[in-house]
């Protein structure tokens, strides 16, 4: 009997102790209550099940969780429906955005700041193993806000073979936009309908101003004190990417092969079009249709304006973690992102797709491992990143109407197709994007 | 007046040229969900059957739950349109056979809803069906669409062309209205139901706007959305298994429409009658 | 309406009731708010709103995207109400000719109407799409998807493909109740077929081809959204991005609640005037959904 009341004193001891030491942490959780949380991402395709068996690891890790994956649909759609779940009270735990999306989620007043819920449960993000380009993008005024997760950047690919039939040295790829048409001259000579083509995308605009150091909305390129009030690519940088771009467009060098992310795609695959713009992440996919048909591909960095000495900003997404769910569910949910943005997940993630890991140490040990010099197509993406200068330009610029933005510069640049001067419709460009953000500005802030 | 041999002949092939032309962009994704992803990218195109259907159809099917949204496309559909006719045939029955205060304002109110579709009132909409918590649930996809004039007016026009003397004859044998309802109207009524079913159960399983806007995960999400799911999820355009996803998804409105047609045409022949 | 049958002070009201609770909840509150919301300004997250009159309207007239999607829209009703209405009235002119396995025929040319606007979409993608579409490879044009203007005219396409079925069941109804006194009349007065045509059988047709142009317009306005979101996306550059899908992207993807409403009370407008011309025209009932 006594023994037993031992036991019992004992252990109640240890248990207040235990409170106790919890009580002096910022947060009282029962770290193994089972919980199950949700996290909608936008990774179609292969991705699905890479993400899903990402999301399987961790759970076998932390057998309380469960999480239930969901893929919500492209970004856009992935966005709305949080939205829309968060306004009737059923947001997803953690959900996957595109880095455009930033400003806006920032002032949505459902997300919480990773930063602050690490420093509630006292588990801080080791952010000095992430690369400062990728960390930065999701850096707002000193604060981190999301977890990023797929990163990546744009590049050139061209078809060695066809590069070698045009009498264009393959190891040597075009890096400025003169050697860009220069090239594809070659190639057009050689018999090519379509020497280069990429999908009408504002990103490609948006990057080549990040190439030249120039910033694409003021105030900081959006990342100063106040919220950014107009854009200004309109200026030099942004017409001197567009006379090139139209001018190549012009001169039938550049095809538009059809919007979205799988036409241009489709053209490079079949040996349409020997050189494309894409993104990164694209690079397994890319790698496996042109070695069905037997050609070899090379990858170069995104085409620059002579001179310039800017680099690119990462895109992609990032994991955010929204508010109103109890302190057992933000910890699950801060555990999932701080998983998946560690090494054996994001080595499985670049090697399945092609964005690149967004930490240190998982990029040393695929090193380690050999990747890539097996794979130096993998590599690529990382280096030009690795070799842009930190500025607040290469940052990446934050808009709270970003979508709304492409829009109507794609739009635009359409319009240029069809003959309209470049100067003129990104000065219209300019001016519809400043009326949003006036009124965006306004709204944010009732 | 006999054709001649020739002008018949000509008819039928005209019709059948017709037939050809509307049926080929179904008979050709028929035709590719048979194929593998090889075969469909293949140049020149093929356009034979190949034997690719199980994993074509398996794959379309699991990979977006298919199966579930056709559960929630059918409920939907089934619950609107029963609850729609119900509703109609009693509004109907009360413009068609009573006289009441206010009876041309409520009429007069039930034209205007025509003015109200779903787009010019989805702002606001949105709003009140989350303020009862119906924001993806079945009642956010049923309970805004049982009341329309669609019906109202079909039995109102049914109703009027039945012969009063029915109703002077029940009033004679001293029967209520709502056995006159249920005994002599609604039997009377039949092929006009038929129509309102063919109608509303196709018009709801089509609906693409609202249940885009009104759900938000998957096990929610009706058949329409999931064609464009579908063609997300499969990024590789492997349109062998998105046409396989839409022959499926085209199957339930396909069987209502061909096995109600005739009270369909009737329905609608009797709306242009007069 | 029907003269009074039966006498019941309490019983049209209770049968009236399920509706009309229906009606008010989700027909007129909301159709009234949307309104209010024109002229507000509304943080899409918060949802708090400040008066901004007429604020929201001055940004549509002036904003060159909602006009010229406002002409897209115009010129896609034009399209499936021009193509639409002659062919079908083609195909239903051939059915009503005595042939046999005529009941064959009209089933198979009418069933399109049982597939939804998103198929359409599936289906004309695959044919149209640039990397392996069909009628890429047949017609040896693959840019239909990627010029504006062609790709106006495949959602065009699509859309009347989609709508054939309702159409011809129409005018078929419409033939049928032709009456035959007046054709043979014609006959017998020595008119040939083609005189026959246009002189009786238009004229019998007219009042249909009135509804039809107003139902058609509808359709093309509020009921081919699935299409554009499927096979274009409103794109490219917004080529295809007519007055339905414009909305649905302030609203649910840029959240500019405000101008949103504005733009769904330019849409009831619409509704309005194409209700008027109805009852102006055909003096019938109205079928819609």
């Amino acid at each position: 009997m006594k023994k037993i009341m031992l036991v019992l004193m004992a252990l109640l001891l240890s248990v207040s102790f235990l409170y106790a030491a919890g009580e002096q942490e910022s947060a009282v959780v029962d770290e193994s209550a089972e919980v199950t949380i949700e996290f909608w991402h936008a990774m179609s395709g292969d991705r699905i099940d890479l993400i899903q068996g990402i999301v399987d690891d961790f759970m076998a890790e932390n057998p309380n969780i469960t999480v239930e994956v969901q893929y919500a649909g492209s970004y856009n759609d992935t966005l709305n429906k949080v939205i829309s779940a968060s306004k009737a009270g059923n947001a997803p735990s953690v959900f996957h955005s595109y880095e455009i999306g930033t400003l806006g989620m920032i002032n949505s007043g459902m997300t919480v700041a990773i930063d602050d819920l690490a420093a509630k449960f006292d588990m801080p993000i080791p952010w000095d193993d992430f690369f400062v380009p990728v960390q930065s993008y999701y850096k707002y005024q000193g604060k981190h806000y999301s977890m990023p997760f797929n990163s990546s950047t744009p590049l050139v690919y061209y078809n060695k073979t066809l590069f070698e039939e045009a009498g264009l040295d393959p190891e040597n790829p075009p890096r400025t936009f003169s050697d860009i048409r220069d090239a594809a001259a070659a190639l057009k000579k050689s018999g090519i309908d379509t020497p280069i083509t990429w999908n009408l995308h504002s990103w490609y605009f948006e990057q080549m101003h990040c190439l030249q150091d120039a910033p694409f909305v003021n105030n900081s390129n959006g990342r100063g004190e106040e919220l950014p009030t107009k854009v200004v690519f309109n200026g030099e940088a942004g017409n001197k990417i567009l006379d090139w771009w139209i001018g190549m467009y012009n001169d039938g060098l550049f095809m538009d092969v059809g919007p979205g992310w799988s036409n241009h795609r489709a053209a490079f695959g079949s040996g349409e079009a020997a050189m494309i713009m894409s993104s990164s992440s694209d690079v397994n996919l890319l790698t496996k249709s042109l070695s069905e048909k037997g050609w070899e591909m090379g990858t170069g960095y995104l085409p620059r304006p002579e001179g310039a000495d800017g680099g690119v900003a990462i895109g992609g997404g990032s994991l955010w973690m929204t508010n109103g769910h109890t302190a057992e569910e933000e910890l699950a949910a801060l555990k999932l992102v701080t998983y998946i943005s560690s090494d054996e997940p994001q080595k499985a993630w670049h090697k399945g797709t092609g964005y690149f890991p967004v930490r240190k140490t998982a990029m040393a040990e695929l090193e380690e491992e050999g990747w890539f010099e097996e794979n130096p197509n993998y590599r690529t993406a990382f280096d030009q990143l690795l070799d842009s200068p930190e500025t607040l330009n290469t940052a990446g610029s934050l808009l709270g109407v970003f979508p709304e933005t492409r829009a109507i510069i794609q739009s635009k640049i359409q319009e240029c197709y069809a003959g309209k001067p470049v100067s003129k419709a990104l000065d219209e460009a300019a001016a519809q994007v400043n009326e949003l953000i006036a009124e965006w500005n306004e709204v944010i802030g009732l | 007046m006999k054709r001649s041999l020739k002008k018949t002949v000509g008819l039928h092939a005209l019709l059948i040229f017709a037939v050809l032309v509307v049926c080929m962009p179904v008979i050709l994704a028929f035709i590719i969900s048979s194929q593998t992803e090889t075969e469909v990218l293949s140049f020149p195109p093929k356009l034979t059957f190949s034997n690719n259907w199980v994993y074509n159809y398996t794959t379309a099917w699991k990979r977006i739950d298919l199966g579930r949204m056709m559960f929630n496309s059918a409920f939907i559909a089934i619950m609107v349109t029963i609850g729609k006719i119900i509703m109609s045939l009693l509004a109907a029955f009360a413009f068609t056979h009573f006289e009441f205060k206010g009876k041309q304002i409520l009429f007069f109110l039930i034209i205007v809803t025509l003015l109200l579709p779903v787009p010019v009132r989805i702002v606001a909409l949105f709003d009140v069906v989350r303020s009862f918590g119906w924001i993806n649930t079945y009642m956010g996809l049923i309970v805004p669409f049982l009341a329309s004039a669609t019906g109202t007016f079909l039995f109102i026009q049914r109703f009027k062309t039945i012969p009063n003397e029915l109703v002077e004859a029940s009033k004679m044998d001293g029967c209520p209205p709502m056995q006159y309802f249920f005994k002599i109207l609604l039997p009377l009524t039949k092929s006009t139901i038929g129509a309102l079913v063919v109608i509303e159960f196709i018009y709801i399983w089509n609906q693409y706007l609202w249940p885009l806007m009104a759900t938000n995960t998957d096990n929610m999400r009706v058949v329409q959305i999931g064609i464009k799911m579908l063609m997300n999820a499969e990024s590789s355009n492997n349109w062998g298994v998105i046409m396989a996803g839409v022959i499926m998804t085209m199957i339930p409105p396909l069987l209502v429409f061909f096995i109600l047609q005739e009270s369909f045409m009737r329905g609608f022949a009797l709306q242009s009658d007069k | 309406m029907k003269q009074a049958a039966f006498t019941n002070k309490y019983l049209p009201y209770v049968l009236l009731i399920p509706t009309f609770v229906i009606l008010i909840i989700f027909l007129f509150y909301p159709a009234f708010e949307s309104f209010r919301l024109t002229f507000y300004k509304v943080n899409p997250y918060s949802g708090a709103g400040k008066f901004a009159g007429l604020y929201n309207l001055q940004k549509i007239f002036t904003n060159p995207g909602y006009i010229q999607s406002f002409l897209i829209s115009a010129i896609f009703a034009l399209g499936v109400v021009g193509v639409g209405l002659t062919i079908s009235l083609l195909l239903a002119l051939l059915l009503n000719q005595k042939v046999k396995g005529a009941q064959i025929y009209r089933s198979l040319l009418i069933w399109p109407y049982a597939l939804s606007p998103a198929i359409a979409g599936a289906l004309f993608n695959f044919l149209f799409n640039p990397a392996n579409g069909l009628v890429g490879y047949f017609t040896g044009i693959r840019t239909w998807m990627t010029n504006g203007n062609t790709a106006l005219f495949v959602v065009i396409l699509a859309a009347t493909w989609k709508n054939l079925g309702y159409n011809i069941v129409f005018y078929l109804t419409a033939l049928r109740n032709i009456p035959r006194d007046s054709l043979e009349a014609a006959e017998i007065d020595g008119a040939g077929p083609v005189k026959r045509f246009f002189s009786i059988t238009f004229a019998f047709l007219s009042p249909m081809t009135f509804f039809l142009l107003v139902m058609n317009t509808i359709y093309a306005y509020f009921a081919s959204f699935g299409l554009i979101d499927v096979l274009t996306e409103g794109g490219p550059a917004e080529s295809t991005n007519i007055l339905i899908y414009q909305l649905y992207r302030d609203f649910f993807v840029n959240s500019r609640i405000g101008y949103a409403a504005a733009e769904s009370l330019m849409l009831f407008m619409l509704v309005v005037l194409l209700t008027i011309v109805q009852f102006k025209t055909t003096e019938k009932k109205v079928y819609y959904q």
